[in-house]
């Protein structure tokens, strides 16, 4: 995923200190990212707050960036990390209680709007969030399984068995 | 069509759908409360503030340290040279033996 010449003079002025430009930046890019991370929790709540805290990291790392991927796909990458990083700390408090609030406020946003929480949706709720990363990031966003490894910090092999493990469970559970 | 086709036009159409449906979701989730860029900037500012200042304060803390261990040395080498020419030699006789000893590791792992 290339970045576009005019995000990368962004990039570079917000690298050189502009604060403005890094403003503007975030700003374009804050519902992009929340939608991601709406997504791969399955919680409004804990997205909005892991949104929060990726904003947070890109205003202290923006000088580590490289531009080897886009600027969507850096923030991207600083948020599922950040949550991996909180399940992994936070393993007994994410137990199924959470899991259940979390679906529950999206359940409710469709039912508030009389649309339907078909069945698809409920199996990729239903899915670990390992998986339902790669599955996510493969298969909706696009991105390849080298692309994938770099963000998740795996090896390409194992994106590539846990997109594969995504979709059979997903297929699974619907049939 | 034989079955391996067959299977890849099935999950094909289960991905269209599961795509189709994370659409949906797009559409129907709240939008989130984006920060203004005021905000934003505000956070920048005091961002880069914060870390200017801890930069700083580890700059001083170098100085410190820096000055302490070149102070102690100095006084070292007027007031008890021999101790200096101790230290200095068994530093040099620790790194010799270590490096002596990976390099005697590293090939019987080698050979091994």
């Amino acid at each position: 995923m290339e970045m576009k010449t005019e995000e990368r003079n962004k990039v570079k002025l917000a690298q050189q200190g502009d604060a403005d430009v890094l403003a503007e930046l975030i700003h374009e890019h804050y519902s992009f990212l929340y939608k991601y991370l709406v997504k791969v929790t399955m919680d409004p709540a804990m997205a909005e707050d892991l949104a929060q805290d990726t904003i947070l990291r890109c205003i202290e790392k923006i000088s580590l960036y490289d531009g080897s991927s886009s600027f969507s796909s850096w923030l991207m990458t600083m948020g599922t990390r950040i949550y991996i990083d909180q399940i992994r700390r936070k393993k007994r408090e994410r137990n199924w209680l959470f899991k259940e609030q979390g679906i529950r406020r999206i359940r409710w946003q469709f039912e508030s709007r009389n649309e339907e929480w078909d069945d698809v949706l409920e199996s990729l709720a239903n899915l670990s969030s390992e998986h339902r990363v790669t599955v996510l990031l493969k298969h909706y966003y696009g991105y390849t399984y080298d692309e994938i490894g770099e963000m998740l910090s795996i090896p390409t092999g194992t994106a590539k068995s846990r997109v594969a493990t995504g979709v059979r469970q997903l297929r699974e559970e619907m049939s | 069509m034989d079955r391996k086709d067959e299977k890849g036009t099935e999950e094909e159409i289960f991905l269209s759908k599961l795509r189709q449906s994370i659409d949906r979701m797009d559409h129907v989730l709240d939008h989130p409360s984006i920060p203004s860029k005021e905000q934003l900037k505000g956070h920048i500012h005091e961002r880069l503030q914060r870390r200017r200042k801890s930069m700083m304060m580890e700059l001083l803390l170098f100085w410190l340290v820096s000055l302490f261990v070149m102070g102690s040395g100095a006084l070292l080498v007027y007031s008890a040279p021999w101790m200096v020419w101790l230290i200095q030699g068994v530093s040099f006789v620790t790194a010799f033996v270590l490096v002596v000893h990976f390099i005697i590791h590293r090939r019987k792992e080698d050979l091994g």
